[in-house]
C-alpha cells in the first residue's frame, strides 16, 4: 500500500472548493457550495448541520456516488492519500471506495438487502474484490461480527437482516464497512434511528474500533451530543456551506459563528434545565432559494445591514479555527 | 382565549385531574402460537390541569400504545380512563364523545398526520365542523384564524396545503387542530423528534406559551430525555409496558432511583465535552426484550447489573421511595 511510504503527517483526505448542483425542473438546487475539509490519518471529524445543509451531499460527492450526467454538476478537488479522485477511472474509484474508504449509509434497515443473509452481505466485497474462497470469507465474517460485538457470531451468519434488532443491524452495517479494513470510515447519522441506550453502545463501538484499527472517521450528524462524544474536529454546515470549523472543544466552548452558537443554545439539556430554550427564529432556507450575502443573515440575531449583500467566506479566527461570520470579532468580543 | 363549552367545563371539579388512567392494560394477539404481545402492562397516571407529564422510554416500551389508549384510539384490554373525574366507560356514547373531545393528540410525523388535500384552514376547522354544537361557518372560520395566530402561523398560510409547509409549520398546524375543540389535555407523541434542532426549540417554547395562556395540560411522550425534561413537571419512565419510576422532573433527573432511569440518563450524550468527560456512563448490554416475551419478575432484570434471584421471581410494585412524590418499581433502588 502506498500510504506506508508516504509521510504520516500528510492529510488522508483533502477536499477543496467542492460544489454540488442538481438541475431540477424547479431550478438549480445548489446542495453544496465551496465546501472544504481536511482529515488527518486516524482523525475523527464531525460534520454537523440540519436537514438540507448539504452535509450528506458533500460526502457522497467526495465518494463520487452521484451519477455523472447533465443534471448533476460537481466541481472541486478531492484528494485521497495524495491522489486526485476526479482523475481516476470508475474502476479505480470503485477500488478506493470500499478498500480505502467506506460509507455507512443512514438507514441500517434499507441499506441491507432483506433477501440475502448477513454473512453473504458482509463478505460480498471480499469475494468480488479479493476473490476470497467461501471458507476464508466465512472466517472473516465471524471476525467482523465479533469485532462489532454481535454475540454468537458464527451462528448468526445465516440470519437475515430482519432477524436482527435495530442496534444489531447498525452493527452489521458498520461491520460491512469495516470488511476491507478501510483507512477512512464515513458514517452518515449512524445513531439517529436508535434509542439512547443503543446509541451509547454504537458510539462506544466506534470509539473502540478507532483505537483498534487506527482508521479515520467522518461522522455526519445533526446531534451536538454525538459530536461531543466522538469528534476531535468539527465542521458546521448551514445552507450548503461551511460556516465554522475547528477543534471540538473550541467549537463548544467558544463558537465564533452565530449559527453555531444558536445551535448549541437550542439543544435542550437534561443537566441544565432551562425555562425557555433559545431558539433560532425562522427555518433553514430551501436549497432552491438561498439568501444573498451571508446565508444565515435572515435568521441571525447579530445581522448588520451589509450582511444581506456581502457574501461571507471563512476567516481564520484562531489557529485551526475558522468562521464565516464577517463580524465574528465584534459579535464574540469578550464572549469567553 | 380558546372558548370551551362552559356547561361542559363547569361540571368538572377543580381538584380532579383532567385525565387519569387506572391500571391500563393493552395486549394484542401475537403471531402463531407466540401468545400475547403485552404492549401496556398496567399503567396508572394522572394529569393535573395545566401541567405536563412527560413519558420517556425506548422504542417498544409501549409509550405510543399508551398515547393511543389515553386519547381513545384504542380500547384498553382492562383498566379504565377518566376525564375530569368521569369514567369514560361508565357513560353513554354521547357523553363519552363529549368527554373525549377534551383529550386531543399531536402526532409524531407532522406530514403524514395532515390530510394532503385539505388546506391549513380546513384542517384546523375540521374538529369544529364535526361538532354536534357547531356554530355558523363564519364563526368557525374566525376561530380557525384565531388558532393559527395562537400557534404562530401567519394568516397567508390559511389556503396552503401541508406539502407547501415546512416541518415546523406542519407541526404547528397539528397543534392548532388539537386545540380547536377546546381541549383540556393534549397528548403529544414525539411531537418534535422529526424536526431540526433549531425548529424543535421553537415548537417546545410554543407548547409552553400555550400552556401558560390556555391552561392546557400535556402528556408529552418522547424518547429524548432532554426534551422531556425541558417541558415536563412530572416524569414517568417506561420500560416494557410499565412505569418503572415516576416523580417530579427535578427529583427524577437529579437523583434517579431506578437502575433503568439511571442508565437512560447517563446514555444521553450531552452537547458538552466536559459533561461527557466526567464519565460514569452506564452502557446497558443487550436490547429491549420483545413485548411478546416479557421476562419473569422484573422485566428489566435481563439488562440490569443489580439483578438477583429475587428479581427473576417477584415483579416489584411501584412504591414510594424517599421524600416527595416519587415512586419506583425496583427491589434494589439506588
Amino acid at each position: 500500500m502506498t500510504s506506508a511510504t508516504r509521510e504520516n503527517d500528510s492529510p488522508l483526505l483533502t477536499v477543496e472548493q467542492l460544489s454540488v448542483e442538481f438541475m431540477t425542473p424547479l431550478g438549480t438546487v445548489a446542495a453544496v457550495n465551496d465546501f472544504g475539509l481536511s482529515i488527518g490519518r486516524g482523525e475523527s471529524v464531525a460534520i454537523v448541520g440540519e436537514s438540507g445543509s448539504g452535509k450528506s451531499a458533500a460526502m457522497r460527492a467526495v465518494l463520487r456516488l452521484y451519477p455523472e450526467n447533465r443534471r448533476t454538476r460537481i466541481r472541486g478537488a478531492v484528494a485521497f492519500d495524495g491522489v486526485q479522485l476526479a482523475t481516476l477511472s470508475n474502476r479505480r474509484m470503485r477500488e478506493i471506495r470500499g478498500d480505502r474508504m467506506a460509507l455507512i449509509a443512514q438507514d441500517a434497515l434499507s441499506s441491507l438487502n432483506p433477501s440475502l443473509t448477513v454473512g453473504y452481505q458482509l463478505t460480498e466485497a471480499l469475494r468480488i474484490r479479493k476473490g476470497w474462497s467461501a471458507g476464508r470469507c466465512r472466517k472473516r465474517a465471524v471476525e467482523l461480527l465479533d469485532l462489532v460485538g454481535i454475540p454468537s457470531a458464527a451462528e448468526r451468519l445465516k440470519d437475515y437482516p430482519h432477524q436482527f434488532s435495530g442496534g444489531m443491524r447498525q452493527r452489521v452495517l458498520i461491520a460491512t464497512g469495516l470488511a476491507l479494513d478501510p483507512d477512512l470510515l464515513i458514517a452518515d447519522e449512524p445513531t439517529t434511528a436508535l434509542d439512547v441506550t443503543i446509541q451509547a453502545q454504537i458510539l462506544q463501538l466506534l470509539r473502540d474500533l478507532r483505537q483498534e484499527t487506527g482508521m479515520a472517521l467522518v461522522i455526519i450528524t445533526h446531534d451536538m451530543g454525538v459530536v461531543a462524544e466522538i469528534a476531535e474536529r468539527v465542521t458546521v454546515m448551514y445552507a450548503g456551506a461551511v460556516v465554522e470549523s475547528g477543534g471540538m472543544r473550541d467549537i463548544f466552548t467558544s463558537p465564533r459563528h452565530p449559527y453555531t452558537e444558536g445551535l448549541l443554545n437550542a439543544v435542550p439539556r437534561s443537566d441544565r434545565r432551562a425555562e425557555r430554550l433559545a431558539s433560532i427564529p425562522g427555518s433553514p432556507p430551501s436549497p432552491t432559494t438561498r439568501p444573498s450575502g451571508c446565508r444565515f443573515h435572515t435568521r441571525c440575531a447579530y445581522a448588520r445591514a451589509d450582511c444581506a449583500s456581502v457574501p461571507a467566506g471563512l476567516e481564520i479566527v484562531a489557529p485551526g479555527h475558522a468562521s464565516a461570520c464577517r463580524y465574528w470579532k465584534e459579535n464574540f468580543h469578550g464572549a469567553d | 382565549m380558546v372558548p370551551t363549552d362552559p356547561a361542559v367545563r363547569d361540571e368538572a371539579r377543580v381538584a380532579d385531574p383532567v385525565l387519569s388512567a387506572d391500571a391500563l392494560v393493552k395486549s394484542y394477539p401475537g403471531h402463531g402460537k407466540g401468545g400475547l404481545i403485552q404492549a401496556v402492562r398496567g399503567v396508572s397516571l394522572e394529569v393535573p390541569a395545566g401541567k405536563t407529564v412527560g413519558v420517556v422510554g425506548e422504542s417498544g416500551c409501549g409509550k405510543s400504545t399508551l398515547a393511543r389508549l389515553l386519547v381513545g384510539l384504542e380500547e384498553p384490554t382492562s383498566g379504565s380512563l377518566s376525564v375530569a373525574g368521569h369514567r369514560v366507560d361508565a357513560v353513554g356514547r354521547r357523553r363519552r364523545d363529549e368527554l373525549m373531545r377534551r383529550v386531543q393528540m399531536v402526532f409524531q410525523s407532522p406530514f403524514t398526520s395532515l390530510d394532503p388535500r385539505m388546506t391549513v384552514q380546513q384542517i384546523i376547522r375540521e374538529p369544529l365542523d364535526v361538532l354536534r354544537s357547531k356554530g355558523p361557518r363564519a364563526e368557525r372560520d374566525a376561530r380557525a384564524a384565531e388558532l393559527m395566530d395562537a400557534v404562530g402561523l401567519p394568516g397567508y398560510l390559511a389556503d396552503r396545503r401541508p406539502s407547501q409547509l415546512s416541518g415546523g409549520q406542519q407541526q404547528r398546524v397539528g397543534l392548532a387542530r388539537a386545540l380547536a375543540s377546546g381541549s383540556d389535555v393534549v397528548i403529544c407523541d414525539e411531537p418534535v423528534s422529526a424536526l431540526d434542532v433549531s425548529i424543535q426549540a421553537q415548537v417546545i417554547n410554543l407548547l409552553k406559551d400555550l400552556q401558560d395562556e390556555l391552561g392546557v395540560a400535556y402528556i408529552f411522550i418522547a424518547h429524548n430525555l432532554s426534551v422531556v425534561a425541558t417541558i415536563s413537571d412530572h416524569i414517568a419512565v417506561m420500560y416494557l409496558g410499565r412505569i418503572v419510576e415516576y416523580g417530579p422532573t427535578d427529583t427524577v433527573y437529579d437523583d434517579p432511583k431506578h437502575p433503568y432511569t439511571k442508565a437512560l440518563l447517563s446514555s444521553a450524550p450531552a452537547p458538552d465535552p466536559d459533561a461527557n468527560a466526567r464519565g460514569a456512563r452506564i452502557v446497558l448490554q443487550g436490547d429491549l426484550p420483545s413485548p411478546a416475551r416479557v421476562p419473569s419478575g422484573c422485566a428489566f432484570r435481563t439488562r440490569c447489573w443489580k439483578a438477583s434471584d429475587l428479581c427473576a421471581s417477584l415483579d416489584p410494585a411501584l412504591e414510594p421511595a424517599g421524600a416527595g412524590e416519587r415512586t419506583v418499581a425496583c427491589h434494589f433502588p439506588e
